[in-house]
């Protein structure tokens, strides 16, 4: 994306300019609404989300200064919203102690036995009900980190300035995030090591 | 296996926020460096978040919902 041509349409769009506004929601539109349907794994919250945001960004866009970049800003309003909606749902998450007894917890399959299991299980519907059920496990505070460090691909600065933690806080918490997942795995794919082995 | 790896880089990661060049972090951090289970371990992470990755695909947002952004915001 070109950052000068985004700078204009803010620019632009600060001043009332309609169409450059216009500009702005397809040009984030698709980033907005995988970040909350990542956060959020529905559809129907995902498009409420984007909604939101745009309507908010839209009422808000005349007090964005310019310090930070654009999408930061806009990141930051649709993350909100995302963490808003799911903290009304009904879900049982993790507590810091629950995450660090699985670190505690003996390997449940050798390494050298990851590679055994097939890509095909991998991929099964199965398979992704199970990564996705640990991921929505994760506190708020992690999943937040890791998805928007490693699935969205931002940096530790960018993640930091739109959760409004400090950059050690962001890596702390994306390393644990990712042990986490990667134990969770580790128990499923003890069990399609067994399904392979039998 | 036993947690070592597990350990041994939870310990890393409790320091993360933290100096890196204090002795303690620098002298866990030069161990994974030379310890081939750490390295494993560090492995399988890596494979986790490159199998959520995968599976995470990105989609395109419903043309419907931002046509109803431009009429309520009157853009078009």
């Amino acid at each position: 994306m070109d950052n000068v041509n985004v700078k204009e349409l803010v620019k632009q769009a600060k001043k009332g300019d309609k169409e450059a506004f216009t500009q702005l929601v397809h040009l984030y539109s698709d980033r907005v609404y995988n970040l909350a349907l990542r956060i959020l794994k529905n559809p129907d919250d995902a498009a409420d989300v984007l909604q939101e945001t745009f309507l908010a960004v839209y009422e808000k866009i005349h007090t964005f200064d310019g310090r930070a970049d654009f999408f930061t800003w806009l990141y930051r309003i649709a993350t909100n919203f995302s963490l808003m909606r799911l903290r009304k749902k009904k879900r049982t998450v993790l507590a810091d102690e629950d995450l660090e007894r699985e670190f505690d917890s003996p390997d449940q399959v050798e390494i050298s036995e990851w590679q055994q299991v097939p890509l095909k299980g991998m991929l099964s519907e199965e398979f992704q009900k199970h990564l996705d059920e640990a991921v929505d496990s994760l506190p708020d505070i992690y999943k937040s980190v890791f998805i928007l460090r490693d699935l969205e691909n931002l940096s530790i600065k960018e993640t930091s300035r739109i959760l409004g933690i400090t950059e050690s806080n962001v890596k702390i918490r994306l390393k644990r995030a990712r042990m986490y997942l990667r134990e969770k795995l580790a128990g499923y794919m003890s069990e399609l090591v067994k399904e392979n082995n039998s | 296996m036993k947690p070592h790896a597990k350990k041994i880089i939870n310990e890393l990661c409790n320091y993360l926020g933290q100096d890196l060049n204090q002795p303690m972090c620098k002298e866990l951090w030069e161990h994974v460096q030379n310890c081939p289970e750490c390295q494993a371990y560090l492995n399988t992470v890596k494979l986790t978040v490159e199998i959520i990755r995968d599976a995470n695909t990105p989609q395109h947002a419903p043309e419907a919902v931002k046509e109803n952004i431009f009429k309520i915001l009157k853009l078009k």
